[in-house]
């Protein structure tokens, strides 16, 4: 979520208030600020900042973003650097907006890294980083324009992919 | 008194001893899985069937996979991975099937066609919107690319504006059927991506287009 200096600020300062839990007045501030963040975080994120959407989450599916963890549903937005995480009894579907399709396993950990979908200044990448646990992929156009500029980086080594279709698991490093 | 407390401790102990024996058996979690931590990865069957290959390295070493069911195994980053063998499908499926089971299906796009340099929908793809809406609810889409193309007829940059005046119009159309404006990624291409090459200054009916892709 790019939140620009201005609204960073913001977030910090609600922070600070937040804290604060003796001063009601000070928290009424901070609660308006909130919404005022939140307002203008929607309104900028949008368009690049937003790679893919989570088509299916089964059982328990978190996504951490920032200093944040969201509870993610199907149809929630995801956008680059977020950590896909599911729990014993988790899974998740997401699609990205090139329509490459992953699928998470349980006790997955999984950041998308690098998406690069220009197709009109001929720039395209995707890396994911999977620190453990079960992903299946099937490509979309970032492969398909450039075969070679997609990877999957691991604690147990790196994939280079010419692949449409693959799956991994990692539980050794 | 000495021994009667010296056979108190014994007592007590051997009652300790043989408590945690008999807690610990049931407690004990299911036999470890005899196999150990390992990695896999497996390279299956390209959708269209197409050539496809996966290089995998690490610090002690690269191996290529080039064949669907082709697989690697290795323990970690230090250990080189092993030859590529054939995997069972079956096995492919008791490993992976959890979340290949909730693999999305692909995007769908559609075409629609305008008259020249117009925004307005012909009317056969304006016939078209029904399977548009009813990709969206099927899919319960949360991501709908709309693009707008033109042809080689004007300036480059009226063509953008063009393209992209093309595209709000769709959207338009898709949030009056209630998809939320934050579900909608609008673009212009103007005609930078030609259908069908041309000349610069041709009118091409396959190149006027607003192209919706439903994820």
């Amino acid at each position: 979520m790019r939140l620009g200096i201005f609204g960073r600020f913001l977030v910090v300062y609600f922070q600070y208030w937040a804290k604060d839990e003796e001063v009601t007045v000070r928290r009424t501030a901070g609660k308006a600020i909130l919404f005022l963040v939140m307002g203008t975080a929607s309104f900028v994120a949008r368009g690049e900042d937003i790679v893919g959407s989570i088509k299916t989450a089964q059982g328990g599916v978190i996504i951490h973003r920032d200093e944040q963890s969201i509870p993610a549903s199907e149809g929630f937005h995801l956008q680059l650097n977020d950590t896909v995480q599911t729990s014993a009894d988790g899974r998740v579907g997401m699609i990205l907006q090139d329509g490459t399709r992953i699928s998470l396993g349980p006790a997955t950990e999984m950041r998308l890294d690098r998406f690069v979908y220009q197709p009109a200044d001929g720039k395209f990448g995707l890396l994911l980083r999977l620190s453990r646990g079960l992903l299946t992929y099937i490509s979309g156009k970032i492969a398909q324009f450039s075969s070679g500029s997609v990877s999957v980086e691991t604690p147990a080594g790196v994939l280079g992919l010419r692949g449409t279709h693959f799956a991994i698991l990692i539980e050794g490093t | 008194m000495g021994t009667n407390w010296l056979a108190r401790v014994l007592v007590a102990l051997l009652l300790v001893a043989s408590g945690c024996a008999r807690k610990q058996a049931p407690l004990q979690p299911p036999p470890p899985r005899p196999e150990t931590k390992q990695n896999i990865v497996v390279l299956l069957p390209d959708p269209a069937g197409k050539p496809s290959a996966i290089e995998l390295t690490n610090q002690a070493g690269t191996q290529t996979l080039s064949q669907p069911y082709e697989a690697v195994h290795w323990a970690g980053n230090g250990a080189a991975p092993g030859a590529p063998s054939a995997m069972d499908p079956s096995e492919v499926k008791r490993i992976f099937g959890a979340a290949l089971d909730v693999l999305p299906q692909p995007e769908v796009s559609f075409l629609l066609y305008f008259g020249e340099g117009s925004e307005v929908l012909l009317a056969e793809s304006r016939a078209e919107l029904p399977a548009i809406f009813s990709a969206i609810r099927e899919r319960k889409s949360t991501s709908i690319t709309v693009i707008g193309h033109t042809d080689t007829t004007a300036t480059p940059d009226f063509n953008y504006q063009l393209g992209l005046r093309r595209a709000r119009g769709v959207a338009g159309i898709l949030r009056d059927q209630g998809v939320r404006d934050s579900d909608l990624f609008i673009t212009s291409h103007g005609e930078a991506d030609l259908a069908v090459k041309t000349p610069r200054g041709t009118a091409e009916r396959l190149n006027r287009r607003v192209e919706v892709i439903v994820r």
